[in-house]
């Protein structure tokens, strides 16, 4: 047998296009009927939120490659205009699905008595009440800027909404002017007076009252529409920068990124389009014309007002963790057994909790952590600070170059600094990625070293949001690693050999080959290899051959990648052993699991790390064994349940399209089943035996 | 039960290529654990080999590594350290430049230790290895080879003697810096490294004389290079490699280009240019000691500071064997120069007695008795070379041997009490008088005194007393000589010879014969 060509472009998903489709994913969740109404409107605020930072990075990543001549062709064979023209194909059919889908939704929402109105079409008592608020409140916050030949069109900040405003002067010359439609201010006013919930946007407010605005002029028509600017940070590193001056200045840069975007509302007024295309210099592919509200990211404040719960989910808590019953001493409770943590089902009190513990902990000589996204009030970050003056030696490595959360992340780096923490401002060339907290505890018997292992970040907030798992673990292997590793980034020294964690870029591009190759050989020694992974994204070319490789040498391979998937399945020969999943719902699925057979010796994997290029080559990652035969059990179970998902999942089919599972069996949400069992778990000995006898999996 | 029974203990080493720190929790010698272990690359010996400076950029990065060093040692609390400094900075003329800035930066004192203590520091490491590998030298021989980046050490070691030890200047990045790199480069490279090897490490076998040999111990950083190239896992303690692989690996390599060598063995191109030197090097030892079997071990010098840490503070048996073994080196290095075995066994015995007597009151230790056991054995050496004036021989003699286990001071009052145990301190007359620097004059006058006390009780060199007591009462120590034979002699010696003691003591020595 020759060997296969695994380079082929058609074997292979363009990572943009993939995106796109996993936006429509989260978007087609707005139409299923069982979920609670605005728990729908909710994921079209997502999906449109998600659209904004596509443009914002990738596609103004892709014009700025465009624009430097890179002639490049990805994995798919695309050259970067063709991904260019394809991503505003499918965005623009995108962004006509979430305006029908919108639509429909504020239909059902006038049917439970949440109105969306015009300004014109309200009772009078309504529209007083809207000219009132509009003078005490809109009108005092309104800059309306002329353009014309001495005064230039002005900077608009990104993401903001406007209205294009097309003049007449008294004599008769035609201009045009802009006013922003206040950031400030709620997007969506509830007009009280009406006696029933209604509802309107504050641009139709400003429409309907502004003609006074532009003095000894005449508003002729008026256009709402938005801008998306390119806001990738790209810094310039060489070896003598101060990293935290290099983001503060390319922070400030942000704000004056090119437009990569134009949406505005649909209109006929062709002199109005024109003259907002020119002055933002957008192309044709770039403008968006939407039939609809603009900026649906504005219903997440919606859906947070108050009286809303009847067409929410209940609230959502997180339980108490299956492994730690009580809130006795968490350091004897890791040191007797491993600790599983499964995220947001089970609390994030306790990795909190062990930060803190620590802090007061008289025996506790150093923490080490890295911070890479934490919560605006970070519980995990004022423990540190106090852990710093209790005494604690505090070494925390703070990852400056978290997309989107560069400004936050400079502010509380400084107040660790201020405590007396030991602070790194990351690597010059990596980002670091790893979530790891190293705990150095002086016990009667020596030296004991506790450790926390994530596939998410430290962050309280997202983790009632994004499932992750966590390990505790006070094992002395995985705790010599762990001061290894802060070792080796705190400069201290080079790379040992590592007993049981594995890093990037440092070897787990090369651990997954020899996993996946270890399954290949279990095939061809006539065993059955399997390989399960759970991740966000796969898009590494390398890593997807060697699946390919596996799946033509025999081994079942089942994936379940939440977004982004070059791969491609159903491909005869080359990947039809293959299956791939997406699971979308309430929850955002974030856990990066890896299981493999083993023959029959199965071993499992957690990590910080997706099977992405920049996980693997640019990032500082970590890759970890589950050691104990229950969590095994446990986080194998979980997978089982993924795979049974019919729900929540959606399947890849051989022509790169993704359908919802529908089988004849019982549905099975993972998401629910996880929460469900949760709370049994917490409540499991209050129940009659029998009921506790009952099998979980089975949901009712 | 509760109560601490560990102690924090932080090994720091200077190397020539790697700046390294290891913190060990320890019980004692059997019971400890390493709990971190640091090693962070320095191209310290590049720089210093050549120029003999330490770049003063270098000097920074030390510091800064060190800092953490020092961040990492509270961490887990740290108690004890030792930071020893071994060739690059030893050799570097800026050295104290550096140590003033690493204590001022850092608060850590540097302990600059001379090749003799290297070589013996990491001795101690593998000996103990192999004595926890059952490897035993009861029979044959087993020549330790310690090659650092700047020296050679040969130590051969049969019963748990040493039976001869010598230090060459030969390391690896000593030859690769001794080249450039178009000599390197060069066809003849090969030819002209070997004769350049056998001419220097040649006189090994001459001292060796036919003492057969069974086991090659190599150590040093480049055999972790070896291993790999024979495809052997680094991490294990203890290796052993039949001489006959090692040749056929030799023959299948020796004429590999450097560019081979980086595609056969996968190495990065600035190791690859160390594997010629490192396997040559192996290949001349093994060529002119045709040793049976190679064994590697794990052991760094860093190893060994915390052996010899841990070992001195709590394991007085391990310490009473590596004495021991020393003792036997110093009877080793007498035996080459021809010394009377049996007197100074004597005068080792007889001075042991004095000194226990006293050694308390007059602030004397283990280390002093040791040193005093190595004039006893070696002060007549000089004899060698000339009977007339054979102290100031003794006194070069011993200068200018290396003695593994005592640093450069420790031999220089060896070598002083050699001396002036035959002759007067101060002396204006004597021109030909090595000085004694000032700090040094109380132990060097304690230790001449005692050997001249009790070389007068062997003047005749016939071992006459079999016994001897000491008592010290009202300033008078009384020496109770048991002999059956006629002491006159000795006794008129022992009169003349005791002003000295009594000018450094204040007290009076008379000397008894019993007859017994």
């Amino acid at each position: 047998m020759g060997k296969l060509d695994l380079t082929k472009p058609e074997y292979f998903y363009n990572r943009e296009l993939s995106w796109l489709k996993f936006n429509l994913r989260v978007l087609k969740e707005a139409m299923v009927k069982d979920t609670p109404l605005l728990e729908r409107l909710k994921f079209i605020a997502i999906s449109a939120s998600n659209l904004d930072e596509f443009f914002m990075v990738r596609v103004a990543g892709l014009w700025s490659n465009f624009d430097s001549g890179v002639e490049k062709r990805d994995a798919s064979g695309m050259s970067v205009h063709e991904q260019l023209v394809a991503i505003s194909q499918a965005a623009h059919e995108q962004v006509r699905t979430q305006t029908k889908s919108l639509i429909a939704l504020m239909a059902e929402m006038d049917a439970v008595k949440l109105h969306f109105r015009r300004v014109k079409d309200l009772s009078e008592l309504g529209k007083d009440w809207l000219e009132e608020y509009y003078r005490e409140v809109v009108f005092p916050v309104l800059t309306p800027m002329a353009v014309d030949a001495s005064r230039p069109f002005p900077f608009l900040a990104n993401k903001t909404l406007n209205l294009a405003v097309e003049l007449i002067k008294a004599d008769g010359e035609h201009s045009m002017g802009l006013i922003q439609v206040p950031s400030v201010l709620d997007r969506i006013v509830e007009v009280e007076p009406e006696g029933k919930r209604t509802f309107v946007f504050l641009e139709d407010i400003i429409a309907s009252h502004c003609h006074d605005l532009f003095k000894g002029c005449h508003i002729l028509d008026m256009v709402s529409f938005r801008v998306t600017r390119d806001s990738d940070l790209d810094l310039e590193e060489d070896d003598s920068v101060d990293l935290m001056k290099e983001v503060e200045e390319s922070l400030r840069k942000r704000k004056r990124g090119a437009a990569v975007r134009l949406e505005i509302f649909k209109t006929n007024n062709n002199r109005i389009k024109r003259f907002l295309e020119e002055n933002l210099d957008v192309t044709e592919m770039e403008v968006y014309e939407i039939n609809g509200p603009l900026d649906p990211t504005c219903f997440f404040k919606f859906i947070g007002m108050k009286g809303m719960w009847p067409w929410l989910y209940e609230p959502f808590v997180p339980q108490r963790p299956l492994e730690l019953p009580d809130d006795s001493d968490l350091f004897a409770a890791i040191l007797e057994n491993d600790i599983l943590l499964h995220h947001p089902y089970e609390s994030f009190d306790p990795v909190v909790k062990l930060v803190s513990d620590a802090a007061d902990d008289p025996q506790v000589l150093a923490i080490k952590q890295t911070l890479y996204r934490v919560s605006g009030n970070s519980p995990i970050v004022a423990a540190l600070a106090r852990a710093a003056e209790n005494g604690k030696q505090v070494t925390v490595l703070v990852e400056l170059k978290a997309r989107f959360d560069e400004e936050n992340n400079i502010l509380w780096a400084r107040r660790l600094e201020k405590a007396g923490c030991h602070v790194i401002y990351g690597l010059v060339g990596l980002k670091t990625h790893a979530k790891i907290i190293l705990i150095v505890r002086k016990e009667d018997n020596g030296i004991r070293r506790y450790l926390h292992l994530g596939t998410g970040n430290y962050n309280d907030s997202t983790a009632k949001l994004y499932t992750d798992l966590g390990l505790m673990t006070a094992n002395d292997e995985f705790g010599s690693d762990a001061s290894a590793f802060f070792n080796l980034l705190s400069g201290y020294s080079e790379p040992p050999v590592w007993n049981k964690l594995v890093m990037a870029p440092l070897g787990l591009r090369e651990k997954i080959y020899a996993l996946i190759d270890n399954e290949i050989a279990m095939v061809r020694s006539g065993r059955e290899g399997h390989i399960i992974a759970k991740m966000n994204s796969l898009i590494d070319q390398p890593v997807i051959q060697k699946l390919y490789e596996a799946s033509a040498a025999g081994v079942h391979i089942d994936l379940i990648v939440r977004g982004i998937c070059g791969l491609r399945t159903g491909i005869e020969g080359i990947s039809d052993n293959i299956t791939v999943r997406s699971i979308v719902g309430r929850q955002l699925e974030h856990s990066r699991i890896f299981w493999f057979a083993n023959g029959g010796e199965e071993q499992l994997y957690l990590s910080s790390a997706d099977w992405m290029p920049r996980n693997l080559n640019d990032r500082v990652e970590l890759f970890f064994p589950v050691e104990t035969e229950e969590h095994i059990h446990r986080i194998k179970a979980l997978l089982d349940l993924y795979l049974r998902d019919n729900v929540g999942a959606h399947m890849m089919q051989s022509n790169g399209t993704y359908r919802r599972v529908r089988n004849k069996l019982e549905p099975v949400s993972a998401q629910s089943t996880l929460y469900e069992m949760a709370q049994l778990a917490v409540t499991a000995d209050k129940l009659p035996m029998e009921k506790r006898l009952q099998p979980v999996f089975s949901r009712r | 039960m509760k109560r601490k029974n560990y102690t924090t203990f932080a090994a720091i080493h200077l190397g020539s290529e790697m700046l390294s720190m290891q913190i060990t929790e320890y019980h004692n010698t059997e019971r400890y654990k390493v709990i971190e272990c640091c090693n962070r690359r320095i191209r310290l010996g590049e720089a210093t080999f050549k120029n003999k400076i330490i770049p003063f950029p270098l000097v920074s990065e030390i510091c800064e590594i060190l800092i953490g060093f020092k961040r990492l040692m509270k961490e887990y609390g740290v108690e004890e350290y030792v930071m020893q400094a071994t060739t690059a900075v030893r050799e570097a003329s800026n050295q104290v430049f550096l140590l003033d800035q690493i204590y001022n930066k850092t608060g850590l004192v540097v302990d600059v230790v001379d090749m003799p203590r290297e070589i013996y520091t990491k001795f101690v490491a593998i000996r103990n290895t192999l004595k926890a590998e059952k490897i035993s030298t009861e029979r044959e021989g087993m020549l330790m080879m310690d090659i650092s980046s700047g020296g050679l050490g040969v130590t051969l070691v049969r019963d748990e003697k040493i039976c001869y030890q010598g230090n060459f200047h030969i390391g690896i990045i000593r030859i690769k810096e001794s080249f450039e790199r178009n000599r390197r480069e060069s066809m003849h490279f090969n030819k002209a490294l070997t004769e350049f090897l056998s001419s220097t490490i040649g006189p090994v076998r001459n001292e060796l004389g036919d003492s057969k040999v069974r086991y090659l111990v190599l150590s040093g950083t480049e055999t972790e290079l070896l291993l790999r190239m024979l495809g052997l896992d680094e991490q294990q303690k203890v290796h052993r490699i039949k001489a006959a692989d090692f040749h056929a690996f030799f023959d299948s390599m020796r004429q590999m280009s450097l560019a081979q060598l980086i595609k056969v063995y996968k190495l990065p191109e600035n190791v690859a240019e160390l594997v010629l030197p490192t396997v040559l090097l192996y290949e001349q030892l093994l060529h002119l000691i045709p040793a049976k079997e190679i064994i590697i071990t794990a052991d760094r010098f860093i190893d060994g500071i915390q052996l010899l840490h841990i070992g001195n503070k709590t394991n007085p048996v391990m310490r009473k064997e590596l004495e021991q073994e020393l003792i036997s080196l110093f009877h080793t290095i007498g035996a080459r120069y021809l010394y009377d075995k049996k007197h100074a066994q004597q005068v080792e015995r007889l001075s042991l007695i004095i000194f226990d007597k006293i050694s308390k009151a007059y602030g004397m230790g283990e280390h002093e008795r040791l040193l005093l056991r190595a004039t006893c054995i070696l002060h007549d050496i000089g004899k060698y070379i000339c009977m007339r004036s054979h102290s100031i021989y003794s006194y070069q003699l011993i200068m200018s041997t290396d003695i593994i286990g005592l640093s450069e001071a420790d031999k220089e009052i060896v070598a002083l009490a050699s001396y002036y145990h035959a002759n007067r301190l101060f002396d204006k007359t004597n021109t030909r008088a090595p000085q004694v620097e000032k700090e040094l004059v109380p132990v060097v006058a304690k230790l001449a005194s005692i050997v001249r006390l009790a070389d007068a009780l062997d003047r005749s060199y016939m071992q006459k007393i079999h016994s001897c007591t000491v008592t010290l009462k009202d300033n008078k120590l009384k020496v109770m000589a048991a002999s059956k034979e006629d002491l006159t002699l000795e006794i008129w010696t022992f009169d003349d010879k005791s002003t000295f003691f009594e000018e450094v003591f204040g007290i009076e020595p008379i000397l008894e014969r019993v007859n017994k």
